[in-house]
């Protein structure tokens, strides 16, 4: 087995990046328009037209990497096969194991380390929560109140509402998740200052082994615990 | 593979390039100021939106409260092992 092992595929660090990126403008001139009596000084020193604008550039760039997410890793499924599935889409799904993990790391009194596989669960849930929450649930509720004319004819004005409300709301939750993900890749004390594989695309042997013992029996040819 | 997924790549940013100015281009094209949609106005929240409405605020709510709860016990868990994920 080779010193580094490769984790992440180079369409996924781009897509990370742009993530990364669309997010934090998404949240700098989002926050300040859920709570103006904070934050309007924001929008007071650049001006409202202006923040809007970054505010929807940033989600085009969003949107983006959805639409490049979803095209690549079908054609990847359809053009390279199984392979490709079993090696990069297939980890990324939720199992049983995940659950016991979270008990596992909830439980503060606990001793022993988590057997993660390849990603652990705090990972998927970082995925997850922007596929569910930043694609689907943000990337609808932002198209409607963005264009609600072409809306308005077909659903209630009540609903553009409640749109407003969905959005500023789980844009609040998406940020406590992202939050936590920082903190997890950059402030615990073994990552601090980075942890560098989301730009690398690759993790040492050493890491597999101290942090994702399960995957590491699979690479070495131990048997799949 | 290597080849074959940096093609598929290629392949999949311009069909984004194509889907992403294609629908600004029609959000663009159909923009009409004088059909503007005032999006603020709580008269018209029937009891079902008020219900969602609250329900997705609660949901919020516990969210957030968990979420801070599970970083402060991830901490301690790293704290402890010397290591987190």
């Amino acid at each position: 087995m080779d010193k580094q092992v490769g984790k992440f595929t180079s369409e996924q660090i781009v897509t990370h990046v742009i993530i990364g990126i669309s997010i934090m403008l998404l949240f700098i001139t989002g926050l300040p328009q859920r709570y103006p009596e904070h934050l309007g000084w924001m929008i007071s020193t650049i001006g409202l037209s202006k923040v809007m604008f970054i505010h929807r550039l940033a989600a085009i760039g969003m949107l983006s990497s959805a639409v490049f997410y979803v095209i690549n890793s079908m054609l990847c499924w359809i053009f390279v096969g199984n392979k490709y599935f079993k090696k990069y889409m297939l980890p990324i799904f939720p199992t049983s194991g995940d659950v016991s993990d979270f008990v596992n790391d909830v439980s503060v009194w606990g001793e022993q380390k988590t057997d993660y596989y390849k990603y652990s669960w705090l990972e998927k849930l970082s995925l997850w929560n922007d596929m569910v929450v930043n694609w689907a649930i943000l990337g609808v509720t932002g198209i409607v109140l963005w264009a609600p004319w072409l809306f308005a004819p077909y659903i209630p004005v009540g609903y553009l509402s409640v749109a407003k409300s969905f959005h500023s709301g789980f844009a609040v939750f998406s940020l406590c998740v992202v939050l936590l993900h920082f903190y997890i890749v950059h402030l615990t004390p073994s990552k601090f200052p980075m942890a560098y594989s989301m730009f690398t695309g690759t993790v040492s042997k050493e890491e597999v082994k101290e942090e994702y013992p399960r995957w590491y029996r699979e690479l070495s040819g131990e048997k799949h615990g | 593979m290597g080849l074959e997924t940096d093609k598929i790549a290629m392949v999949s940013l311009a069909l984004t390039i194509v889907v992403t100015l294609g629908a600004v281009l029609f959000l663009s094209m159909t923009i009409d100021p004088g059909r503007g949609v005032v999006v603020d106005s709580s008269e018209a929240l029937g009891v079902f939106d008020i219900v969602l409405v609250y329900l997705v605020n609660f949901f919020i709510t516990v969210g957030v409260i968990l979420l801070t709860l599970l970083m402060i016990f991830m901490h301690i868990k790293s704290v402890k092992h010397e290591r987190v994920l």
